[in-house]
Order: C-alpha cells, then sequence, then structure tokens
C-alpha cells in the first residue's frame, strides 16, 4: 500500500503542475485577474503540502498510513474541486458572465460588501447557487435579462457572507437556541412531553445547527440588503417550485418554506418595516390557503417564532457590525441605477400592473445595462 | 437556493475539522512511537496538539451526551459529524462516552499517558470525519 499511495501522490503533484501551467498560458480578463491569483497562489500551497507528504521522512510506516490516506485524499478533493469550480468560470470566462459581475459590482459597492466580489457565472441548471469557499456564484443563462428574480444574487452574498463571518452571525444565537431546546427537554422531565420528544430536541438542535441557520441566516442576510423585494422574490420562487411549504423535500438541506418567509418576516420587522410585513403577508396567506399545504405535528416547535426572532436580532446586529448598508439606507444617485431600489420599483411595478410590467422591465434592464457599461 | 451553497460551506467546514484532527494525531502519534521526524517536532508542538485533541474530545463529549446540556461552542463541531458517530456507536455510547473521557484526561496529562487504545480512538474519529467529508465531497463533485 505504502508504493501505491505514493504513487497516488506524484499523481496528484503532476496534476496540480498541470492546472497551474494552464493558468499561466492563458490570459484572462480583468474581471478576474485578481481571482485567477489567488488560485494560483492556492494550487502553489496544495503543492507544497503534496511535496511535504511525499517527503516525509516516516511515509509509509505502518503507525502514519491511514493519517497520510487521509492527508492525500483531502488534498485530492480539493484538487477535484478547483478543477470542477473555479476553473470552469475562469476558463470560459463569457460576454454574459461579465455583465452579472458588472451588476454584482455595482450592488456590492451599493451595499458596502466588505468581502471581494464573487467571480459570477451564467450557466447554472440549479437556479441560484454559489461555491462559498471559492467564491463563485452562478445564475440562470437570461437572468441579467429579468430583475424579478435578482433579489437571490443578495441571498448567495448571504451565503458568502455567512461562511467569512460565522462566528459573528450565529454565536449568541446559538445560545438561543441551547436554551430552547434544554426548556423543551425540561418539558419532558416534567412528564408534560412524552420521552420520544426528547430526541426529537436533539434532531432539531442538529438541524437548526447545521444547513438551517446558514439557509434562514443569508435570507435574513438578503431582506437586509433590499428589504420587500426579497420577500416577495421569495413567494414568486416558492409558487413556481415549492412541493409542500410545510415540508421541505430534503429538512438536512433546506427549512421549510413557510418557515422561511417568517424568517424574513422577523428581519423584515427588526429593521422596522412592519407595514411592509402586513401588505406582503396578506397575499402569502392566501397562497398559502391555495397551495392547500397542511401543517404536519410538531410544526412550531421545529420552527419556532422565538428562535426566528432571535436569529434576526443577532443577524442584524453582525450585518451591522460588518457595515453592511441596509435597504433603508440606500439612495438614488446621478452617476449610478441603485440596484436595490431598483428591485423594489420593480416589485412595485408587477404587484400595480402585471400587464404592462414586462415592457416597464425591459425599458430598466436596457438603462441598467447601459448605466453598468459606462 | 440550491442545496450546494450549504454543501460547500458544509464540506469546507467537515475538511477543516479533518485536517486539524489529523495533522495533531500525527504530531502525537511521532512523537509518541518515537517515528523518524519526530527530533524536529518542538515540544510546544506536541503540547498544543494534546491541547487540541482534547478540547476536540471534550466538545465532542458535550456534544453527545444526552444528560450535558447543548452549548455554543469554540470548535463547532459540524450536526452531520455528531449524527454520523452517534449512528456508528449506537448501542455503546455509554461505553464510547467513557473511553472518549479518558482519552481526553489522558491529552491533558503528559504524553506518556497516551494508550495505543487512545491513539486508535483517535485515529478513528478522525476516519469518520473523512467518511463525512468525503461524503459530501461526492455530493458536491456530482453536480
Amino acid at each position: 500500500m505504502e508504493d501505491f499511495l505514493r504513487g497516488l501522490v506524484f499523481d496528484l503533484g503532476k496534476r496540480c503542475l498541470t492546472l497551474q501551467q494552464l493558468l499561466q498560458s492563458k490570459a484572462f480578463p480583468p474581471d478576474v485577474q485578481d481571482y485567477v491569483v489567488n488560485i494560483r497562489a492556492l494550487l502553489s500551497s496544495i503543492y507544497r503540502d503534496i511535496q511535504l507528504l511525499s517527503e516525509d521522512p516516516a511515509f509509509g510506516t505502518p503507525q502514519l498510513l491511514p493519517n497520510q490516506l487521509n492527508e492525500y485524499k483531502r488534498l485530492a478533493q480539493l484538487m477535484y474541486l478547483i478543477e470542477s469550480y473555479p476553473l470552469p468560470f475562469i476558463t470560459r470566462y463569457n460576454e454574459e458572465d461579465h455583465q452579472m459581475f458588472l451588476l454584482c459590482k455595482s450592488l456590492a459597492t451599493q451595499i458596502n460588501y466588505p468581502l471581494p466580489v464573487p467571480v459570477l457565472s451564467t450557466f447554472s441548471r440549479e437556479y441560484y447557487w454559489s461555491e462559498v469557499r471559492f467564491n463563485l456564484i452562478s445564475v440562470p443563462v437570461c437572468e441579467s435579462s429579468f430583475l424579478l428574480g435578482l433579489p437571490d444574487l443578495c441571498h448567495e452574498l448571504g451565503h458568502i457572507l455567512f461562511f467569512h463571518h460565522e462566528r459573528n452571525f450565529s454565536y449568541e444565537f446559538l445560545e438561543d437556541l441551547s436554551e430552547y431546546i434544554e426548556r423543551g427537554k425540561r418539558e419532558v422531565d416534567a412528564g408534560r412531553r412524552p420521552p420520544g420528544y426528547k430526541p426529537f430536541y436533539d434532531h432539531i438542535y442538529a438541524l437548526w445547527k447545521g444547513p438551517w441557520i446558514k439557509e434562514f441566516a443569508s435570507d435574513m442576510i438578503a431582506t437586509y440588503i433590499v428589504g420587500s423585494a426579497y420577500a416577495w422574490a421569495n413567494m414568486s420562487l416558492c409558487s413556481k417550485m415549492s412541493p409542500n411549504i410545510f415540508s421541505p423535500e430534503d429538512e438536512t438541506s433546506h427549512p421549510a418554506d413557510e418557515s422561511r418567509m417568517r424568517a424574513i418576516f422577523a428581519m423584515l420587522r427588526v429593521t422596522g418595516a412592519q407595514d411592509a410585513v402586513e401588505k406582503i403577508d396578506q397575499r402569502w396567506k392566501r397562497y398559502i390557503a391555495l397551495t392547500g399545504n397542511l401543517e404536519p405535528p410538531d410544526y412550531h416547535l421545529s420552527y419556532a417564532d422565538p428562535l426566528l426572532s432571535s436569529l434576526a436580532n443577532h443577524v442584524y446586529q453582525a450585518c451591522i457590525a460588518t457595515g453592511l448598508r441596509i435597504f433603508t439606507g440606500q439612495k438614488q444617485s446621478l452617476d449610478s441605477i441603485n440596484i436595490p431600489i431598483l428591485l423594489n420599483e420593480a416589485w412595485d411595478a408587477f404587484l400595480t400592473s402585471p400587464e404592462s410590467y414586462s415592457q416597464w422591465e425591459a425599458d430598466r434592464v436596457n438603462r441598467l445595462r447601459a448605466s453598468l457599461n459606462r | 437556493m440550491s442545496d450546494l451553497s450549504i454543501l460547500s460551506h458544509v464540506y469546507k467546514t467537515n475538511s477543516d475539522l479533518l485536517k486539524k484532527i489529523n495533522d495533531a494525531v500525527v504530531v502525537l502519534k511521532r512523537a509518541r512511537y518515537k517515528l523518524p521526524g519526530a527530533e524536529s517536532l518542538s515540544p510546544r508542538q506536541v503540547l498544543e496538539s494534546q491541547k487540541l485533541l482534547s478540547q476536540f474530545l471534550d466538545e465532542l463529549l458535550r456534544d453527545l451526551s444526552p444528560s450535558l446540556s447543548k452549548e455554543a461552542e469554540d470548535f463547532m463541531i459540524p450536526s452531520s459529524l455528531i449524527e454520523r458517530i452517534n449512528e456508528a456507536r449506537k448501542g455503546e455510547l455509554e461505553y464510547y462516552l467513557s473511553d472518549l473521557k479518558l482519552a481526553s484526561d489522558h491529552l491533558v496529562h503528559d504524553l506518556v499517558c497516551l494508550t495505543p487504545k487512545d491513539l486508535a480512538l483517535l485515529d478513528e474519529l478522525a476516519t469518520i470525519t473523512d467518511a463525512e467529508t468525503s461524503s459530501i465531497f461526492r455530493k458536491l463533485w456530482r453536480k
């Protein structure tokens, strides 16, 4: 096995050098040049780790072989992820990607986004997604020709921001979550709930601490950035894609859509936009009634309002601490089109006169493109 | 909106944790078994590895023990990893927890207190972390 692993390590080193050569041999557009420098630096550090592993004087000793295999796997996976995500983004960068990048760059300036602008691609087959570690966002092909779905770009920026500031966004909330879980378990100890509820509380603790906090916090950050426009975009997305708003298809990846809307409302309330909540909630309730979906048992124990309110408060404070500009602080300027304001105007126009919206949107998209390319 | 955004975050968390555990275990094994390269390890490196692994085991104990209250932690062990360990040790959790406690006690004392059983337990934790990391990797890679 020692010889086999040694061969694999050498092979990985060669692959790493090949990727480095590929990045050295190509000329990249200005949007991604800094990004390419970062990826090259990452490849260099992987190559150093590969060398360290292969030159270890104890390479292949029975005591260390399992750990060396773990290290090889970690490095090999990282290499394949670089080949699967950043490389296609930068080697196939095109004009549509550039237009989305310009839009995101302008948005980032307007919201005072504290991190480097992500690299964008327009070849997503899964609606909007981000690769947070590599600072990448992918959007559907024609997205830059429309406005109503663009608030979801802020959700992906939220994922990246949360990834880099996870402790600031989550630490205090996790204390509130722990208290909630312990309170629930004490109810079981006091005989006010059946014993089976203890594993139930452990399970929802794991879900909140794992995927749910990331998704809720990203929704709340997007709401902080664009306000009501994000709530409407979420309702629109549910109308298109939600199989059941109370039951996520995979609860280990996303919380229920209904709870996400309450999370958005919680953030709108924290920002003082109570009127907006009432307005959106009227239509949202009618939408829920139309779906015919019903709450499963214990639904509100899993997605308790006090937890959503607590998270909204902590995310709001963390957004302020990172310097992110809130939607209520946005102002029109003569130099550029303010994107958070434009997205709210788009939803107002859509809700006021859906029939003429398409013409309105085409005009605003043209103006936005012209402004971004000035 | 896709689960990819969460997967990429969880993968990085698991992969970083695996590196931390694996590197620290390598330091301790190298020092404990006097393997080639042990002579270039500083006492501080060994001590830091002991401290890191002991802290990791303590947090794991808190997360796995039904009787201990949940706390916001420094290490932030991914909940999916806790569930995987729980599943692997179902039926013998009580014994497993006492083994973890013992290994953590040995780690805070002296390197010579560390038994082959403790090191095997740490290796097993690295293997489980690797299994969780690789499983998320496969999901990310297949997208």
